[in-house]
């Protein structure tokens, strides 16, 4: 439509001798131009790039705290990113959220030295950002902070870390707040999907837990006390710092806000890994909505199975690669019968969890299922391609340059790595181990780790207005969402 | 609040985003300033184009930002900048097809037979079933020829595989940005992709498209309860200005776009002048430049349409709204204000900070930490625009037992506080320092980076502006928070969105 654009100094007529010579030169530009121009995107090669990440400095402290550090001296401001062994998986099974609520009157719970209110003014003055969190197998806790202000900030950083108060106000809040939160999340489809499928993946394994109003109320601050004794001591915590400040100083400086906190050498309570389902089973929450949240799967291969990677590069292919991955394509682009529908797959330690999700509106709902497990299946009748494989590997090397796109980011992979007990070199490694995986991988992992015969389905929405019941999908389990008062 | 505010007052809608992060810049930061280190260059069609060098990594970010959003819409087509944008997606004349002449017949003949669908269901009781029928066979028959001639996705294929990251686009009320990062050597491929995309856009797919973006309102809006609120709010908040429509569009209006229709719209609004590219990292801005220009001055400079003359006529007195929904409540206050560059907004952003950025907020400690009352209150300066003159709105959750009447009534003692007390000198300060160090901490990122100078650019004509936006909000004082006050954040000036129970609400 706007062609003409492109030649728009040829079309110049011009009459004098010395201005027709300057046309021919423009007229050899303008055609050697063009000719780059009319170069497909396809055709446009070039060459990789050499990139050696900074190097992050692996330290121990004498209290045998691990310490990862980066120097980056662009900005003036530190960042501390840590990962503690301990995570809501080891909540009691009558308490659960006890882990959570840990972390969350750490921050808030003030010190021996400190209220909980002036830790706060001091932080905020200087527009530090501190925070503890709970995962289901990890506690966290960040520090972002100017340079000029850090010795101040860590001060409050170890002090909350190594001697909380554990306030009995803070924690009232926190309750209330928690409780809150769980009432609140059943307005939210997929926060109900996932928290369902977490439950009938992991049944009877601490993982499938979740706080109800009646386990938070349990929890007192003598929990929380212990729990913290337990897990928080300094050879269970990664460190990890990047930013403007010089190494040896900061080991000092580390060394000297943590010189008394006691390491434990006691093992970590035993959790035993989730156990996978023998059948397949349909689970359904009622709920009055235009659209449906669907999201189906089963447990998988740990992180450190040697075929870990190529069963990424397979759930790539099948939906985990955007919009040139086999879900996306037929389901979203083809069909217009979804906005978000893919698959996805974590390898974690012990095992892993492989799943489908989508939201359709009500009329399509049995369609779609259909369509995504005869998607999954077909990955073992219609193989992946040469084309799609290298598609995927071309894709995972090249992109990988961003994983160092911050020394922030550089530090939290690198405690990521050793928290998961991989090799130092995994990184390294990462983009040759890709770039080997073959076809005939690609067939062994689909084979043994694609189920849809005994996978778990949960479905989200209103069955009156779908296009055939979920009992076609086998019996179907119905989950009522609770009644608060 | 560790990001609680988020959810309620900006939707991801996936591709289409209000994107809504703060920009904070500040005078005792000059050191770190950007002035000096932009480069800035304008192409004879009059593209802008913003250079950031930095050498951290061996990756760029790039962001194109057309100053046209949801905004510019007329009645009847909301949701059209949307959709155009999920359209520039599926290829161009040379990208996503095997063979473009043969498809350009079968989508012209497609484009006649949906013409006679909608020709047809215009009749209403009249239209005639098995003639309907009839053209939806056709259709199907042409979609079917049309697919063995498409390369789906080609343009994410080629980025992904040149490891690009981020492929994305969103739109705004006021803006619609086009973004990826790659690899610090792949510039040129991104030159010829996005200017092909300008220059020779084909809409393929476009009413399987629209089925998508209604499964995007289905997602985002309809199954969430607080998203249907402000739908509403801003609905109610302006009468006569576009803000107040949905930037999804209408679920009618979606359902009926019209595909000629929808590239009139880009036709009229992705005009040279009404774009920047913006492009931060590893790059050297002198040696980008001729590459640049060969790609991008080959799009035709054009005039521009007359800019919208709607003004939101001033609010004549309380507007509430409710809405009913089986979820627990929610509560949504907004009061009517100037945008930028006026100075009077750089007051609300200090307002802001002092009502709710953090734990030490006046709304945290009151109604959160002290009286229980609240599971989340936040502010917004600057809201849904920031094009024309805007909303200063705070989205709030009562907690169970109490109500959203409770919350709103606590909610309006801290507002009305503002205007008798002067705020103390410390507490102002720690707003300032706040905001200069969030802008230190955009500083370390590409993508950021080129996020805010593009909207800049696009929103004020200026990059600096920014900087100039700092300036302003490190001037502003206590009396100025007062006076500020007392003028907007009255009754009459104020709209009050609730989310109620059925029970509540009356009939269901």
């Amino acid at each position: 439509m706007r062609r003409k654009a492109a030649i728009n100094r040829r079309a110049k007529f011009l009459p004098s001798l010395f201005v027709f010579f300057v046309a021919i030169l423009l007229i050899g530009n303008a055609w050697a131009q063009d000719e780059d121009l009319l170069k497909h995107p396809r055709d446009m090669k070039f060459p990789p790039l050499s990139f050696t990440p900074p190097k992050v400095t692996r330290t121990l402290l004498s209290n045998a705290m691990t310490v990862f550090l980066l120097e980056d001296h662009e900005l003036p401001l530190i960042q501390i990113s840590a990962l503690i062994r301990t995570g809501s998986m080891y909540d009691p099974p009558d308490q659960v959220g006890l882990g959570k609520m840990t972390a969350e009157v750490l921050r808030n719970g003030g010190t021996g030295n400190q209220r909980p209110q002036e830790i706060n003014e001091a932080l905020e003055f200087m527009a530090a950002h501190l925070e503890f969190g709970m995962n289901r197998e990890s506690g966290s806790a960040t520090l972002s902070v100017q340079k000029k202000d850090f010795p101040k900030a860590l001060a409050i950083f170890s002090d909350l870390l190594q001697k909380p108060a554990f306030d009995d106000e803070q924690l009232d809040l926190a309750k209330k707040q928690e409780i809150e939160a769980i009432r609140r999340s059943d307005d939210d489809p997929e926060e109900i999907a996932y928290r369902e499928f977490r439950k009938v993946l992991y049944p009877g394994n601490p993982r499938g837990r979740t706080p109800s109003p009646e386990s938070i109320r349990r929890i007192q601050r003598e929990d929380l006390s212990a729990f913290h004794k337990k897990f928080f001591r300094p050879n269970r915590i990664l460190l990890g710092i990047s930013g403007d400040f010089k190494k040896e100083e900061m080991i000092a400086a580390l060394e000297k806000s943590f010189q008394n906190w006691e390491p434990s050498f006691r093992d970590l309570p035993f959790v035993p890994n989730p156990v996978p389902a023998d059948s397949r089973a349909t689970y359904y929450v009622p709920k009055d909505l235009p659209q449906a949240t669907i999201l189906l799967g089963h447990l998988s291969i740990p992180l450190n199975h040697p075929d870990h990677l190529p069963f990424k590069v397979a759930n790539f292919i099948l939906g985990g690669g955007g919009f040139n991955s086999r879900l996306t394509r037929e389901i979203r682009s083809n069909q217009g019968l979804a906005y978000g529908v893919g698959s996805f797959y974590q390898g974690r330690v012990g095992y892993g969890v492989f799943g489908a999700f989508c939201q359709t509106k009500s009329a399509s709902v049995h369609r779609t299922i259909s369509l995504m497990e005869e998607i999954i299946a077909g990955m073992k009748k219609r193989k992946p391609s040469f084309e799609e494989l290298d598609w995927a590997k071309n894709t995972l090397t090249n992109q990988f340059i961003f994983s160092f796109a911050s020394s922030a980011s550089i530090v939290s992979q690198r405690i990521q790595l050793e928290y998961d007990g991989l090799p130092e070199d995994y990184l390294e490694k990462y983009p040759e181990r890709i770039a080997a995986i073959t076809l005939e991988d690609l067939d062994r992992v689909v084979e043994k780790n694609l189920h849809p015969e005994r996978s778990l389905l949960v479905v989200v929405g209103k069955e009156q207005d779908f296009d055939q019941p979920l009992s076609s999908f086998g019996p179907v389990n119905r989950i009522d969402l609770p009644k608060y008062d | 609040m560790k990001g609680r505010s988020i959810r309620a007052r900006s939707g991801v809608w996936g591709a289409l985003v209000l994107f809504w992060i703060l920009l904070f810049f500040a005078p005792p930061l000059l050191a770190f300033s950007l002035e000096g280190r932009v480069k800035e260059s304008t192409l004879a069609n009059g593209i802008k184009i913003l250079f950031l060098e930095r050498h951290e990594s061996p990756t760029l970010s790039l962001y194109i930002r057309f100053r046209v959003g949801a905004v510019d819409e007329n009645i009847g087509m909301t949701g059209t900048a949307h959709l155009l944008e999920h359209m520039l997606f599926k290829g161009t004349q040379t990208l996503g097809t095997k063979n473009y002449p043969e498809e350009e017949k079968i989508l012209a003949r497609m484009d006649s037979i949906n013409r006679a669908v909608v020709a047809e269901k215009d009749k209403g009781e009249k239209a005639d079933p098995t003639y309907l029928k009839y053209l939806e066979e056709l259709l199907k028959n042409l979609q079917a020829q049309q697919k063995r001639l498409v390369i789906k996705d080609e343009i994410e294929s080629i980025y992904s595989q040149n490891g690009g990251v981020g492929f994305n686009a969103m739109t705004s009320m006021d803006t619609t940005t086009y973004v990826v990062s790659l690899p610090a050597n792949r510039l040129e491929l991104w030159a010829r992709i996005e200017s092909d995309r300008l220059l020779n856009p084909v809409l393929r797919e476009f009413y399987s498209e629209r089925d998508v973006v209604m499964e995007e309102r289905r997602r985002s809006i309809d199954s969430q309860p607080e998203r249907i609120l402000l739908e509403n709010f801003l609905a109610v908040s302006f009468l006569a200005h576009p803000y107040g429509r949905p930037i999804i569009g209408w679920p009618s209006d979606i359902q009926s776009l019209d595909k000629q229709a929808t590239e009139q719209f880009f036709r009229t609004f992705y005009s040279p002048t009404n774009t920047v590219l913006a492009i931060v990292g590893d790059i050297r801005a002198e040696e980008a430049l001729p590459m640049l220009k060969k790609y991008f001055e080959r799009i035709p400079a054009q005039v521009l349409p007359p800019p919208l003359r709607t003004l939101e006529p001033p609010q004549r007195g309380e507007r509430c709204v409710q809405v009913v929904a089986d979820a627990n409540p929610q509560l949504i206050i907004g009061f009517h204000k100037p945008n930028p560059p006026h100075a009077d907004d750089a007051a609300f952003e200090i307002l802001e900070g002092l009502l709710s950025s953090g734990r030490t907020s006046r709304f945290y400690k009151r109604l959160v930490e002290e009286e229980k009352i609240a599971a989340e209150v936040s502010a917004a300066n600057g809201y849904p625009g920031e094009r024309y003159p805007n909303l200063f709105a705070i989205f709030a959750a009562p907690r169970n037992p109490h109500t959203a009447a409770e919350l709103e009534k606590a909610i309006g003692e801290e507002i009305d506080r503002l205007k008798t007390e002067p705020v103390s000198s410390e507490e102002l300060q720690k707003i300032k320092n706040q905001i200069q160090t969030s802008f230190l901490r955009q500083l370390n990122s590409n993508s950021k980076l080129a996020y805010w100078l593009s909207y800049g650019q696009s929103l004020f004509g200026d990059w600096r502006y920014l900087t100039r936006r700092l300036e302003a909000y490190d001037q502003v004082t206590p009396e100025d928070i007062r006076r500020v006050a007392e003028k907007y954040l009255v009754t009459r000036n104020r709209t009050v969105a609730t989310l109620v129970r059925p029970a509540e609400g009356g009939a269901k």
